[in-house]
C-alpha cells in the first residue's frame, strides 16, 4: 500500500499509515457486539457529579455553551462535524484524511465539538493494549441542538455540514461504519473515482429519486455511495454478518434497481466479516446464493438487466493481508450474477465503463453529483476541485429577488474611490 | 456654498413626521403579510421610497412569521459573521439604506435573503446532491406580481 501513489495530500494520514481496522485487530476483543465506549460531554458529566471519574482538563475546559458558540465561529470545527455527520462514525485519523485538518493533539476542533455536545467519542475497548495507543473515534451524538446551529449557520455552511439532510445519527454500528469510511477514503484515495459520499447521503429517496414506486415509506440507505467520473453511481453495503432479514434486504435491494428505469446505479455487497471469524467464508457465501437468486429470480429482472447491477466483492480479495492491495482494488472488481446457472459469477471493473456501461439522457445532469459535491465539507477535500454551483442565486430566489448582476471593474473602482467598499 | 436650501421647522417636523408614517406603514403591512421584504427593497431604491432606507434590518426581521427577539437576534449575529460587520458597526447602523449600497455588489441583500430564508433550510433541489442545483423563486416572501429588478444590481 505504501508504494502506491495516495492522492490524499496528508502522508501521515493516508491509507498505508492509518490503523488498519480490518486487519489490525481493533476487534480482538470484540464480543457479544461492545468494542467501543462511547462518551458524549453530558454522560461523563454526570458520572463526575455522582463521583464516578473526573473529567481531564481538555474536557472540562468548555461549558457547552460557551463551546457551542465557538463552533459556529471556527470553520474547521464545521468542517470536521461535517464529516462525522456524512460518515456516521470515524477515526481521528480518518478525519484528519477526509477533511485536511489537524487531529485532536494539536487542534480544538475535536475536542470543542465534544464540549458543544455535537458529538461522542469512542475509546476501542481491546484488553490486549493500552487504549492510548488506538486511535479514538467520533459519531454524531443524536441529542445535538441541531435546530439551534441551524440558526446560527449561513445557507453554505448549514448545506456544507448537513448535505441537505435532516440531523441524524444513523445506524451505530462501529466496526461496519468505521470500515466503511475506511473502504471509501482507500476508494478516493487510490482509484480514478468522481466522489464518494457516507451513509447520510445513502438514503433510497436520494438514490431513487421520490416518485420511486418503493420510496413512499422506506428508510433504507446504502451504506456509502460512490460516484463515477461519469456519474454512475454505485451503492455500497457492506455486510459484515449475515441476519435473518438479509435475504428481504436484499430482495428489496433488487426490486428497487429493477424499477430504476434510469439505470443509473449499481448496488456492491462488501463482505466485510472479520478475518478471524468463526465458520470462515459463511458470510461471502450466503450472500452471494442470496444475489444470485434474487437477481435472476425472473424474467422481469433479467429484461431490466438486474443482474448486471448487483454485484459482489470481499474486502480480503481487495486488500488480501495487513498493508497490501491487490491490482483488482484500483479498478473496484467485482463479481456480477451475470453467467449461465452453472457459472453464475463473472469479473468486472466498476470503474471500466465499457464493462458497466452507462448512457444518461442527460450527460450533463448526470454529473450534478460531482459539481455538487465541491459545496459539502464532509467529502474528502482532494475531490473538491471547484466552486461548485452559485448558492447565492438560490437564497436569492427563495426570498424573490433576483440574482446580483456583478459589478464591473472600473466601477468598483470608482465607487472605492468615492469611499470603502462593505462586502 | 450649502446646496441644501433652508427650511422652515415645521415644515421640516412635517417631514419627518411623514418619514415615520411611512416606515410604520410598510412595517405593518409586513407584518400582516401584505407586502414582502422583495416589494420593501425595491421600494426603498426609488425616491418615495427613500424614507424607507432609514429602516433597521434588525426591524424588518422581526415582521417575520414567529420571529421573536431571540430568532430576530441570532439572525444578526449570522448576518454580520458573514457580511463581516466590524463589532465596532452597531445593529442600528444596519439600514435599508446601507443594505441596498450598490459597493457591496448584493452580498448585503445577499445575506438578508439567507436569513430570511432560514426557516427551516432545506437543499437546494430535491434529490440533492444527486440532482442539479436549479435557482427557482419559491414566492414564499416575494408578494408582488411585477419583478423586483430596478435595485441595487448594478
Amino acid at each position: 500500500m505504501s508504494s502506491l501513489t495516495s492522492a490524499c495530500p496528508t502522508p501521515e494520514v493516508d491509507a498505508a499509515h492509518r490503523v488498519d481496522p480490518y486487519w489490525g485487530g481493533l476487534w480482538a476483543s470484540h464480543v457479544g457486539g461492545v468494542a467501543v465506549a462511547w462518551a458524549s460531554r453530558s454522560s461523563l458529566r454526570r458520572a463526575e457529579q455522582h463521583g464516578l471519574g473526573r473529567m481531564r482538563a481538555l474536557e472540562r475546559r468548555w461549558e457547552p455553551e460557551e463551546a457551542f458558540d465557538l463552533v459556529v465561529a471556527k470553520p474547521g470545527c464545521l468542517i470536521q462535524l461535517a464529516a462525522i455527520n456524512l460518515w456516521r462514525t470515524a477515526t481521528g485519523p480518518q478525519l484528519t484524511a477526509i477533511t485536511g485538518r489537524k487531529g485532536r493533539n494539536t487542534s480544538t476542533d475535536l475536542p470543542l465539538l465534544w464540549a458543544a455536545e455535537l458529538i461522542q467519542k469512542g475509546t476501542i475497548v481491546n484488553g490486549a493494549f493500552s487504549t492510548s495507543s488506538l486511535p479514538k473515534l467520533y459519531r454524531p451524538d443524536l441529542r445535538a441542538r441541531a435546530v439551534d446551529l441551524e440558526h446560527r449557520l449561513t445557507y453554505p455552511e448549514w448545506l456544507g455540514l448537513s448535505a441537505g439532510q435532516p440531523w441524524s445519527v444513523g445506524s451505530q454500528f462501529d466496526r461496519h461504519n468505521l470500515l466503511t469510511t475506511e473502504l471509501s477514503i482507500r476508494v478516493a484515495e487510490f482509484c480514478p473515482i468522481g466522489q464518494v459520499f457516507g451513509e447520510s447521503l445513502g438514503a433510497w429517496p436520494l438514490l431513487f429519486g421520490p416518485d420511486h414506486p418503493l420510496m413512499k415509506t422506506t428508510k433504507r440507505a446504502a451504506d456509502a455511495v460512490w460516484v463515477r467520473p461519469d456519474g454512475f453511481r454505485i451503492a455500497i453495503e457492506a455486510t459484515a454478518s449475515i441476519s435473518s432479514v438479509m435475504k428481504e434486504k436484499v430482495a428489496r435491494w433488487v426490486s428497487a434497481i429493477a424499477a430504476d428505469e434510469s439505470k443509473s446505479l449499481m448496488v456492491v455487497f462488501v463482505d466485510v466479516s472479520a478475518p478471524d471469524k468463526h465458520g470462515g467464508d459463511r458470510v461471502g457465501t450466503i450472500t452471494r446464493k442470496i444475489l444470485a437468486e434474487e437477481a435472476n429470480s425472473s424474467m422481469d429482472m433479467k429484461l431490466a438487466k438486474v443482474p448486471e447491477r448487483v454485484a459482489f466483492a470481499r474486502w480480503r480479495d481487495w486488500f488480501p493481508a495487513p498493508g497490501m492491495v491487490d491490482p483488482a482494488f484500483l479498478g473496484l472488481r467485482v463479481e456480477l450474477p451475470t453467467g449461465p446457472p452453472a457459472a453464475r459469477w463473472e469479473r468486472a471493473d466498476l470503474l471500466d465503463p465499457y464493462a458497466i456501461p452507462f448512457n444518461p439522457a442527460d450527460p450533463i445532469a448526470a454529473l450534478a453529483p460531482l459539481d455538487n459535491a465541491n459545496l459539502l465539507y464532509g467529502v474528502p477535500h482532494w475531490l473538491r476541485t471547484g466552486p461548485g454551483p452559485d448558492l447565492d442565486a438560490v437564497v436569492r430566489a427563495r426570498a424573490g429577488v433576483p440574482p446580483a448582476t456583478p459589478i464591473s471593474p472600473a466601477r468598483r473602482a470608482h465607487l472605492a474611490a468615492i469611499r470603502p467598499t462593505g462586502r | 456654498m450649502n446646496p441644501i436650501a433652508p427650511m422652515p421647522i415645521g415644515e421640516l417636523n412635517s417631514a419627518l413626521a411623514a418619514s415615520r408614517r411611512v416606515r410604520a406603514e410598510w412595517l405593518l403591512s409586513m407584518d400582516a403579510g401584505v407586502l414582502g421584504v422583495a416589494e420593501l427593497v425595491s421600494h426603498a431604491t426609488t425616491e418615495a421610497g427613500a424614507p424607507l432606507r432609514a429602516l433597521h434590518i434588525a426591524e424588518v426581521l422581526r415582521t417575520q412569521p414567529g420571529w421573536g427577539r431571540r430568532r430576530t437576534r441570532v439572525a444578526m449575529e449570522t448576518l454580520r459573521r458573514r457580511l463581516g460587520v466590524p463589532e465596532t458597526t452597531p445593529n442600528h447602523r444596519l439600514t435599508v439604506g446601507w443594505l441596498t449600497d450598490r459597493r457591496s455588489s448584493g452580498n448585503r441583500l445577499t445575506a438578508l435573503c439567507d436569513q430570511l430564508t432560514s426557516d427551516p433550510r432545506s437543499a437546494p433541489s430535491a434529490g440533492f446532491p444527486f440532482t442539479p442545483v436549479v435557482p427557482l423563486p419559491s414566492g414564499r416572501l416575494y408578494q408582488s406580481s411585477s419583478p423586483a429588478d430596478t435595485f441595487e444590481t448594478s
